[in-house]
């Protein structure tokens, strides 16, 4: 099973759930919105079906309040969104927004990508007061010139780690981009590619992967975010 | 069938490839820094059966011993084969794996490893100690006895894991065959240590010390390992301690210990010890300037100790002078990279202003000699004026100069006359209009009033300095 397909392409949070940790949504949705009842009830009772099913999701990934705001947030975004589209259909059709162009679906995608974001951040914080502060100073302490004046290279990644970090983003991003625009697998796709470009790819790829690594004594596997779940 | 040959082929291209590419890579990012694995790899090159030293140890050993002496007075074909903070059974496999190749007349051992206690070091001194040796059950083993948690056996031998992050501090000398040692294959082990002396008190009297302490089961095993295949080779050992400032009594008891095992093994087993702590003043070392820091002489009190050391070894082993013997040609080669180095390192930590240009005119035949006279340096009686002026310099209408091997292949006045020198050899030289002198891409203007100059050396392919001269005779650098 695809596990994620383009899920920062999502234009609704409702379309980032289609693409993000497919096996657990999946699941989730099989074997506890759907049996809650699913959408095949009352509008109040879909509502509550979304949020109970986002709290235990956010539950699921660990048993602390940062995580449960997590889910709680995605419900709440949901249930939000839905309460509010027919005001947002209106204000659409009042203003003559185009909702066929490219710049409208850019404009989505950036809009899930803030709400995801944001959500993030408790998902990351080790408690809610770290997360309470981290949000407070990002509207207190509003300073730009952070980014340029080399605190960012004391986060944890020097001036050549930042570096290799921004191409392989920039890297990242590309892959992502052919696959949401051709709609297919980036192998299936590099596979319709001459020989030539293939191998540079996989040499690209596995020299990256052994240089770049992070692995060897100094690395301990658990430092990975993502390890515990 | 006609296709599955075709897929095999491009299989083998694309894994021939990929393993060219990836060996490169690895040798790029290898580990083979001076206090690293750098003495191991040169070693592997040395012609066969020449090495009649072998000197081994930690850097106590490598920064004191000096190749390039002992063959000028002595015509001994040595080797320092070590690497940073090199514990005992480090030493042991670094033993095994030489003799796979040379078979010399003296094993010397430099035993200041045994004043440590630790049985297992941190994770860069495995890495400088594990890294140099070649795959092999040598390898393997000296790996498994350095490492403390065996999951991480794996990533030492095969090297990589262990060295891949120093792509954050890549530079242009790893891409270099001889990764900016410009002796290369000529490499005799040396670490010359140019630090500015660290005055101290004087030397420990340490030979009064009789207390001994009991050596770690780990330092005694080793050692006992190392006498051991020193016998079986039929070959004599030396253990030896090199002086040094920093030795206290703790230390010296350490050493009495290794003293008394070699006793109880027999002196007429070939196997000997001596403290040269002890004979500081008769081999003439100067506590205040023959010495980099606490641990390490400079390359100074290298020279002095090793007159003394040579004649040691002279003495009381069978030692033969190959100087002249074509066999032991980059032996010569050394000692000549030796005096190179030695000589800029010299000019390097020169601080007056006419003594310094003399220095550097004394070694002209080999460097490009950028020279800029800015400001009010006009003052005739200036001592560094003169030495510009005995060098046929004509310092009075000109201010920018390029001297080449001993040659002056530029000079105009910046001030009148537009022009640019240039050399495809050793990078852009000067922008006249701006007043500016560069030399292998360094801009250097350090004074606004007196001479700027710039010096770099064709031989080794370094830059020696860049540096103002004030008027008083001063020097300065940028960093200054």
């Amino acid at each position: 099973m695809e596990n994620f397909n383009t899920p920062y392409f999502a234009r609704s949070i409702k379309d980032f759930w289609r693409r993000w940790h497919i096996s657990l949504s999946s699941w989730f949705r099989d074997y506890l919105y759907i049996p809650l009842g699913g959408n095949r009830c009352s509008r109040g009772r879909k509502y509550f079906n979304i949020m109970v099913t986002f709290l235990v999701s956010g539950l699921w990934h660990g048993a602390n309040w940062t995580y449960v705001i997590w889910g709680g947030l995605h419900g709440l975004y949901q249930v939000i969104g839905q309460i509010l589209m027919p005001i947002r259909k209106k204000a659409v059709q009042a203003l003559q927004i185009r909702t066929d162009c490219s710049s409208y679906k850019w404009g989505q995608m950036f809009v899930t990508f803030a709400l995801t974001t944001f959500a993030w951040i408790f998902f990351r914080a080790d408690s809610m007061s770290d997360a309470a502060l981290y949000i407070q100073r990002m509207f207190t302490e509003w300073n730009p010139w952070t980014l340029f004046d080399g605190q960012l290279y004391a986060l944890g990644l020097n001036r050549v780690e930042m570096k290799v970090f921004i191409v392989a983003l920039v890297g990242m991003f590309l892959v992502d981009l052919i696959s949401y625009q051709k709609k297919m697998r980036i192998d299936i796709y590099l596979e319709q590619q001459n020989l030539l470009f293939q191998w540079l790819v996989a040499i690209l790829l596995i020299v990256s992967v052994l240089v770049f690594g992070k692995y060897g004594p100094a690395i301990a596997s658990n430092q990975f975010i993502y390890f515990q779940f | 069938m006609k296709k599955m040959a075709k897929n095999i082929v491009v299989s083998v291209v694309f894994v021939a490839l990929m393993a060219g590419i990836l060996y490169r890579v690895k040798d790029v990012l290898d580990l083979n820094v001076q206090d690293g694995g750098y003495a191991m790899e040169r070693f592997y090159e040395q012609p066969a059966d020449s090495v009649e030293v072998l000197n081994l140890g930690s850097s106590h050993m490598y920064t004191s011993a000096n190749p390039a002496v002992l063959w000028d007075l002595y015509g001994i074909a040595s080797y320092n084969l070590g690497a940073s903070m090199q514990p005992v059974w480090n030493t042991y496999y670094y033993l095994q794996e030489a003799l796979k190749y040379q078979h010399p007349k003296v094993i010397v051992m430099d035993v200041f490893a045994v004043s440590k206690t630790a049985d297992f070091q941190e994770s860069q001194c495995v890495g400088m100690n594990t890294q140099g040796l070649k795959v092999s059950q040598t390898r393997m083993e000296n790996v498994q006895v350095s490492v403390a948690n065996e999951s991480e056996d794996v990533d030492y031998f095969l090297g990589f894991p262990i060295y891949h992050t120093r792509y954050d501090d890549i530079r242009e000398s790893y891409f270099r065959d001889d990764h900016g040692d410009g002796s290369g294959v000529n490499y005799k082990g040396f670490a010359l240590q140019c630090i500015s002396t660290t005055p101290v008190g004087g030397f420990t009297d340490v030979a009064s010390v009789e207390d001994v302490n009991s050596l770690t089961d780990k330092n005694r095993e080793y050692l006992e390992r190392i006498i051991a295949l020193a016998k079986q080779e039929e070959i004599p050992l030396l253990l030896v301690v090199a002086p040094y400032t920093g030795i206290t009594y703790e230390d010296k008891k350490y050493y009495n210990a290794v003293e008394q095992m070699v006793q109880d093994a027999g002196s007429g087993d070939g196997v000997a010890f001596v403290d040269f702590n002890e004979m500081c003043e008769e081999i003439g070392l100067d506590p205040q300037n023959d010495f980099a820091e606490g641990n390490h002489m400079n390359y100074y009190g290298s020279e002095i100790y090793s007159k003394f050391y040579g004649a040691y070894l002279m003495e009381r082993y069978d030692l033969t002078d190959h100087r002249g013997d074509e066999k032991y040609a980059t032996w010569d080669a050394d000692s000549a990279f030796y005096k190179k180095k030695a000589a800029n390192v010299d000019i390097w930590k020169t601080e007056e202003g006419a003594a310094y240009l003399k220095k550097v005119f004394a070694q002209q035949d080999r460097y490009t000699i950028g020279i800029l006279l800015s400001g009010d340096w006009y003052q005739e009686e200036l001592p560094q004026l003169a030495v510009l002026e005995e060098q046929g310099l004509d310092i009075w209408n000109k201010n920018m100069f390029f001297i080449q091997n001993g040659e002056q292949v530029y000079a105009i006045n910046c001030g009148e006359e537009a022009g640019d020198y240039y050399d495809n050899a050793y990078g852009e030289a000067a922008a006249c209009d701006r007043g500016m002198l560069y030399l292998d891409g360094i801009r250097d203007f350090v004074t606004d009033t007196g001479i700027n100059l710039v010096i770099y050396d064709n031989d080794l392919g370094e830059l020696v300095d860049a540096v103002g001269i004030c008027n008083d005779g001063t020097i300065v650098r940028t960093e200054d």
